[in-house]
């Protein structure tokens, strides 16, 4: 039985198409995975740098925690050393008005 | 006076640990030690036990487990609340005296717990777990309660005490079960607890208690199954947490709400119109299959791009409604406009510049939502996982701490946190509005959003709305968006939307159950306030190696 004519109509367009588009049709196709392929290369080459990036933001964190910690107790330290010198001239004073 | 009984089981600790308990809590002065000794064979545990002062003690005649032996602790006590303490952990000096003084200002608690800190194996106290204030979805994710737990004892004995076959989940078990009897959950900020890292403890090596997660999985099943939640429940990828999957209605509706104005931008490399890629990300990826795409489009917006649009939508079975928006540009209005126009049960609303990364994200939100009878509350707002382009975090929940902030922003996208925080499903004191699901009940329930608040912050006065209802927010990483913020539209506060927003707050000043008074301010890192660190500058391993680092 032969196919309506309608649907002869049809390839025949689709060939004319196909002629005019010719290896363009080829091309698109291959340029098309090769934009996917780059944006998926894109994107693991960002979260590389993401990884990195997410590495130092965490270190800065430790930074900051050692930093706070260490200005605390140089303070406290200070404190200490200031305390210890004001007993030391108390003593000292103590022992010169002794000695008199 | 509020009356104590500590209750210890002890088998067979180090010696040293057991001896430093036991003065531990003799140093608390007037409480009640129950010390159930579960058959030791250590001769110097039971010399150390015989010579012991101001303890209670009861020996079993043959070893009965951590559950029976507890139990026996339990029954003996006498105290109006019961104090739980393992046979290495130490009680922090002053310990039940900021206990009482925290009973005495909540009369109505029913369960208290703190802040604890580790007891390395040299001795030294490192590595403190500053906690949140009462946050059921997290313990159900983590018992992140552990010690010190203080219970109303009347409570306990109604429940039953701690149930037969859940050893090493025990104490997690009797939370569960003391949520789902409405206890009233209260929080103290302060380290009360020193937890023992004994070769032998989970808390040094999750190794030495496999049997203990698979427990945990089952209590966590089983309280799910009472509170009548349909769920499963895994043991998690992170040592001592358990992803629960909820299962959702997949019929639901769900109105998916995007304000737009078509733009386009380049990411990773390549031009991309946002809104188009977006809804199409969402609709070819999603395991969640019923949509309606509410697009609110400024005059601005090409019509080549809501063709596309279209076609996603199409090609997908789902409904489309566009309403044109030709006004002042008002985020918030844009987002009360679509809703009005929309008809699911269920609202996401989802910002033009994202891109779906988790298949399952409007399931799980979904899951999250269903929270009717729940025990533990019903959930007002679920909020996602948001990545930056290049992975890492830009959105790990709000945190109000002093601040308006984003939680961990900046950190790798895959960082499970300080206490596994961003690899469970939590409470939090907000979600952004890029990607937040709620259900229609709730947006007519708190007004929408605030429209005088067109730019920024109105996600925040969206979720104080939310918790003012009494519902929770919740965050969960396992809904995942990229984000490719501020690429869609121009950034920066005002002044007059920073005032307006702060006056929500007590003072004026941002205050969050869910962060603690012993972090830093302004903050979303959860760095300890200087001096409470209390981080070594070495680790020593299980083979008493010091590592640095």
């Amino acid at each position: 039985m032969e196919p309506p004519d309608d649907l002869e109509t049809l390839r025949s367009e689709v060939a004319r198409l196909r002629s005019i588009v010719g290896p363009d049709e080829h091309d698109y196709h291959a340029l098309r995975s090769d934009r996917d392929a780059a944006v998926a290369a894109a994107r693991d080459a960002e979260r590389e740098s993401g990884r990195l990036r997410g590495q130092i933001a965490e270190m800065q964190v430790q930074l900051v925690r050692a930093r706070q910690d260490q200005e605390r107790y140089q303070r406290l330290l200070d404190r200490y050393r200031g305390v210890r010198e004001l007993a030391s001239s108390a003593k000292g004073r103590l022992g010169r008005t002794i000695g008199r | 006076m509020t009356t104590l009984s500590v209750v210890t089981a002890v088998h067979d600790p180090v010696a040293e640990h057991l001896a430093a308990c036991l003065a531990s809590v003799r140093r608390q002065g007037d409480v009640q030690h129950v010390v159930v000794d579960d058959a030791s064979t250590d001769p110097r545990i039971v010399a150390l036990l015989d010579g012991a002062d101001a303890i209670e003690l009861h020996r079993r005649g043959s070893n009965g487990g951590i559950v029976t032996a507890s139990n026996d602790a339990v029954e003996r006590a006498t105290g109006e609340w019961l104090l739980l303490l393992d046979h290495d952990d130490v009680l922090a000096d002053g310990a039940v005296v900021s206990l009482r003084e925290h009973l005495a200002a909540e009369p109505d608690a029913d369960v208290v717990y703190s802040d604890h800190d580790l007891i390395r194996a040299d001795g030294r106290l490192a590595d403190p777990v500053y906690k949140p204030d009462f946050s059921p979805e997290r313990l159900r994710q983590t018992n992140y309660i552990t010690h010190l737990v203080a219970v109303r004892r009347s409570m306990v004995t109604a429940l039953g005490g701690f149930r037969a076959g859940t050893d090493g989940a025990q104490d997690h078990d009797l939370l569960l079960r003391l949520l789902e009897a409405g206890a009233r959950f209260t929080h103290v900020p302060r380290v009360l607890a020193h937890w023992r890292q004994s070769p032998r403890s989970v808390a040094t090596d999750v190794a030495n208690k496999p049997q203990a997660f698979e427990h945990g999985r089952r209590v966590v099943a089983e309280h799910l199954a009472r509170c009548g939640i349909d769920a499963s429940v895994e043991v998690g990828r992170h040592p001592g947490t358990y992803r629960i999957r909820r299962r959702a209605d997949p019929d639901a509706r769900v109105s998916v709400i995007v304000p737009t104005r078509g733009s386009t931008g380049r990411i990773w490399g390549a031009e991309r119109t946002f809104v188009a890629d977006a809804i199409r990300s969402l609709l070819e990826r999603s395991t969640h299959r019923v949509f309606e795409v509410v697009i609110v489009a400024d005059p601005s917006t090409p019509s080549p791009v809501i063709d596309r649009i279209r076609r996603a939508v199409d090609a997908a079975g789902a409904g489309l409604v566009v309403v044109g928006y030709d006004e002042p540009y008002n985020f918030s209005r844009k987002v009360n406009v679509g809703v009005r126009a929309s008809t699911g049960e269920a609202l996401l609303v989802l910002n033009d510049d994202t891109e779906l990364v988790e298949p399952e994200s409007v399931t799980v939100m979904l899951g999250l939502l269903a929270s009717t009878g729940d025990p533990a509350g019903e959930v007002g707002a679920v909020g996602a996982k948001l990545l930056y382009p290049d992975g890492t975090l830009q959105h790990g929940g709000h945190v109000y701490h002093h601040e308006l902030m984003h939680a961990f922003i900046g950190w790798d996208g895959d960082h499970p946190g300080p206490q596994r925080m961003l690899a469970i499903e939590r409470e939090c004191a907000g979600v952004t509005a890029a990607a937040l699901m709620t259900t229609r009940a709730v947006f007519d329930a708190v007004g929408g959003f605030p429209e005088d608040l067109p730019l920024h912050f109105n996600d925040v006065d969206f979720s104080l709305s939310v918790r003012e209802t009494g519902r929770r927010i919740l965050w969960t990483p396992h809904a995942c968006w990229y984000h490719f913020e501020g690429r869609s539209r121009d950034r920066g506060a005002s002044m007059e939307e920073w005032s307006r927003v702060a006056r929500r707050f007590p003072g004026g000043e941002p205050v969050d159950p869910y962060a603690n008074p012993n972090l830093v301010p302004k903050r979303s890192d959860w760095l300890e306030l200087p001096g409470r660190s209390g981080a070594p500058p070495y680790v020593i391993d299980a083979d008493g190696i010091k590592r640095w680092g």
